[in-house]
């Protein structure tokens, strides 16, 4: 029964009353977030990485989480009431959801979308609590090879997992781990790419990197399309599902909360993959599949437990392994590191408070969550009035600001500027953002490992396979190539994400 | 009535310092209120981090004996050249002050080509303020419990490894194989704590390491402490021997910390600074502040304080060409 005694430390820890305000300020800019569409969480915890590192670790942690899950929930309400994706993960509850509000259900429609997030977020939370230090104790196990046989596999996948082109993920990520490379080099101390400029012997720094990608480049996009029309909503009578609904969304929460936990543990998963699983799966399997794209119930309940589930477990390969499974957890390891805390094996046994804290004010928050999204749903429903020209140039402003208090340096600035036409250009060529930032991340990471490998065994590549876990993960990663490049694979994967 | 007096002095004192303006470069009254606003302190590392905290907590003394805010501007990056490039072209007037390592002041003229500053000209020494030991570790288990037995054992094996996560690091090891004639190789880690584990098993046969992050596993019994690499012993670990106690002839190599302002300020605000730096160090408070760092306090005046300069640039100069490191 240590897991109850771990999570009664981790309840001591996160039900302080600053920690809860931190968790319920991110339950409430999540929602936020969520419910504009335009703005999603890798932007905002980007924007709010610099106002982190005067917080104590637990609080920022918790408030960044709060942020990635409250988003998945914000993300709903307006694709049911509006049509229009609050957040990515929420882009195939619009398929239904929309269509049941239209035929009159959107209080059921929201209902069953809080409340199966909720059943699988605290499943997740359930998750990561019983199978992380089981996973830790073996991570124990991870030196410098595994790492890089690990890394090799995230980043194939990363690729696997991106939408659309192979060719161009495949790219997205070299080019990111190019961008990756610049900086002085951790063996040698030689410096690259830095053309004599002194802001770039420590690398490209991760704040306005992200920040430029995904919040700049999101702005100029949405400026570009000119969508700044008056949202419509449509009007909510009562919020309870009729018990026919209810006898059709619980198999389908169960089944989208399995889904949606598994895809958010893989390296490259996370919320978004986990809702189009999981709506696929429904639509392929249900008794009612003529119904989907009309109204289904499944295909609301399905979708939303699985985003909410992902983005729970998602946390698992980052603290048990270091590992960011996605950018937003690339930009939580990034938090981490900025607090000072190396994400990895230790983190369980070297700061269990700061571990089991987390886990505790998860389950804290789906809780808050249920209540700032079912009764003050109005609020929100009005949130959605405000016109983007009014919303954007407030976002352009925290920018700066974040970027600049990173190392008080215009320079940062300039290169979050750079870094916003970068992306904009990706959006216009169609390439993600994704699998670049997981290159930039997982790169440097990656060739660090391999040549502290290289160099431990004196030059013996044979050391990759001569160790049982890393040769097992190599292999893994072999097989991942295999499936992208069978032709079978690749046209199944077009029709997920085409769905 | 103290008012009108104070007020009289301060009216002399700006007609003063107008007739010095016109009259020289050196604007005498501008020396003796020294300060009259605050203090810029530039460091070279991000807020938070072990240098920083070291750095506030003397700038937070100083603002107590200056009278004036003393405002810590962090500009972190390129081994603080940043930060030591943002001083070495400020005004020459006492209130651009940089706090850097000795790591950065006497090898980064060997690590970087094109270095726009002269560390040694541009800049006058006014205090140094701490010294951080390094510890040479092995691991737990091994049989390894001296610093005699590790290099008897380095010299009977043919190839051997250690890791190292800064130049500092990197140097004070290069130092430890030519005195004691044993070789191995440089593996680089980016923090210490990614490095514990493989110091812990063995897969690493030694590192010297950041007593600040070394005395907690020491403790915790993951890794053995063979010798400090200070020239007196630290009060974390009292029953370390110091290097040359342990018979590794001279040496003596820990990074120290000191207090630079501009070529060219005016000697009275250089003494008065460095005066105020010293009485800190001096402090018991400093002191215990400083123990549970694995740091010892250093209060050099400005004189001694070049010297000690000038004998770390003479040491780093022939262990960064034994290291083979190429100048960026």
């Amino acid at each position: 029964m240590e897991l109850f005694a771990n999570l009664a430390t981790g309840f001591g820890a996160a039900v302080t009353p600053v920690n809860l305000g931190f968790c319920l300020f991110g339950c409430l800019i999540g929602t936020l977030i969520g419910v504009l569409p335009g703005i999603g969480p890798i932007a905002t915890i980007a924007m709010l990485l610099p106002v982190t590192f005067g917080l104590s670790p637990l609080g920022a942690l918790i408030m960044l989480a709060g942020i990635y899950y409250g988003a998945q929930y914000g993300g709903s309400t307006t694709a049911i009431l509006v049509n229009l994706p609050g957040e990515s993960s929420s882009v195939v509850t619009c398929i239904d959801g929309y269509q049941m509000a239209r035929n009159g259900r959107a209080g059921a429609a929201l209902a069953i979308a809080a409340v199966g997030s909720f059943f699988a977020g605290c499943v997740g939370t359930i998750l990561i609590a019983a199978f992380a230090p089981v996973l830790a104790a073996f991570a124990v196990k991870f030196r410098s090879p595994e790492y890089f046989a690990l890394m090799l596999f995230g980043l194939i996948a990363a690729v696997i997992l991106a939408h659309g082109s192979v060719v161009k993920a495949v790219g997205m990520v070299i080019l990111g781990l190019l961008v990756g490379l610049v900086g002085t080099e951790s063996q040698s101390a030689t410096a690259r790419f830095t053309f004599g400029v002194p802001e770039l012997y420590d690398g490209v720094d991760f704040v306005p990197l992200a920040m430029g990608l995904f919040g700049l480049a999101e702005i100029l996009s949405n400026l570009d399309r000119r969508r700044d029309q008056r949202i419509a909503a449509t009007a909510i009578s009562s919020l309870w599902p009729s018990r026919e609904e209810i006898r059709r969304a619980a198999p389908a929460v169960v089944r989208g909360t399995m889904i949606g936990a598994l895809l958010g543990i893989l390296p490259g998963g996370g919320a978004v993959l986990a809702s189009f699983a999981a709506y696929t799966l429904e639509k392929k399997t249900s008794r009612f599949s003529v119904e989907f794209g009309k109204g289904a119930v499944e295909g609301v309940a399905a979708p939303e437990a699985a985003n909410n589930a992902g983005a729970q477990t998602s946390f698992i390969p980052l603290l048990t392994l270091g590992i960011p499974s996605n950018p937003v957890m690339a930009l939580m390891m990034g938090a981490m590191l900025i607090q000072g805390i190396a994400p990895g094996t230790a983190i369980i046994s070297d700061r269990p408070e700061l571990f089991w804290g987390m886990v505790a004010s998860m389950w804290v928050g789906n809780l808050m969550l249920i209540v700032i999204n079912l009764p003050l749903i109005g609020i929100w429903v009005r949130l959605l009035r405000v016109p983007y020209r009014l919303l954007f140039p407030c976002i352009v402003v925290l920018c700066c600001v974040g970027a600049y208090s990173v190392n008080s340096s215009t320079f940062l600035i300039l290169m979050m500027a750079g870094f916003a036409l970068l992306g904009y250009i990706f959006a216009k060529l169609g390439c993600e953002g994704a699998p670049f930032l997981l290159g930039f991340v997982l790169g440097p990471l990656m060739e660090e490992n391999f040549r502290r490998s290289m160099v431990l065994s004196f030059g013996d590549p044979t050391i990759f396979l001569r160790r049982p876990i890393s040769l097992c993960i190599l292999l893994a990663s072999l097989a991942l190539i295999a499936l992208i490049i069978i032709p079978q694979f690749r046209t199944r994967r077009d029709e997920v994400f085409q769905e | 009535m103290n008012d009108r007096l104070a007020m009289g002095r301060r009216g002399r004192a700006a007609a003063l310092a107008l007739l010095a303006l016109v009259l020289g470069p050196r604007p005498a009254a501008a020396q003796q209120d020294y300060p009259n606003r605050a203090l810029h302190v530039f460091i070279g590392f991000p807020a938070g981090s072990g240098a920083d905290i070291l750095g506030r907590y003397f700038a937070a003394q100083l603002e107590k004996l200056a009278g004036k805010p003393v405002v810590v501007e962090n500009k972190p990056g390129a081994n603080s050249n940043i930060a030591a490039g943002i001083v070495a072209t400020a005004k020459p007037d006492g209130y651009s002050i940089l706090f850097i390592a000795s790591s950065n002041m006497a090898g980064s003229r060997f690590l970087f080509k094109n270095l726009p500053f002269d560390t040694v000209k541009d800049f006058t020494p006014v205090a140094s303020y701490a010294e951080i030991a390094f510890v040479l570790t092995v691991g737990a288990k091994s049989p390894i419990k001296t610093v005699a037995e590790l290099t008897a054992y380095l010299k009977s094996r043919k190839q051997n490894k250690y890791g190292a996560t800064n130049q500092t690091a990197i140097l004070s090891t290069e130092y430890y194989k030519q005195l004691a004639g044993v070789d191995a190789v440089h593996v680089a880690y980016r923090t210490a704590p990614e490095a514990l584990p493989d110091v812990e098993d063995g897969t690493l046969d030694f590192m010297i390491m950041d007593g600040t992050f070394a005395v907690g596993p020491i403790k915790a019994g993951k890794i053995r402490a063979l010798a400090v690499t200070t020239a007196q012993r630290i009060a974390a670990l009292p029953d370390v021997p110091t290097m040359i106690e342990a018979g590794v002839g001279t040496f003596e190599f820990s990074p120290w910390w000191g207090v630079y302002v501009p070529a060219g300020t005016p000697q009275p605000i250089v003494a008065k600074l460095g005066a105020w730096m010293n009485q800190i160090s001096r402090t018991e408070e400093a002191r215990q502040f400083l123990e549970r760092i694995a740091a010892l306090p250093l209060s050099d005046d400005s004189k001694a304080m070049a010297a000690r300069l000038q004998e770390d640039i003479a040491r780093w100069e022939p262990l960064v060409k034994a290291a083979k490191i190429e100048p960026q």
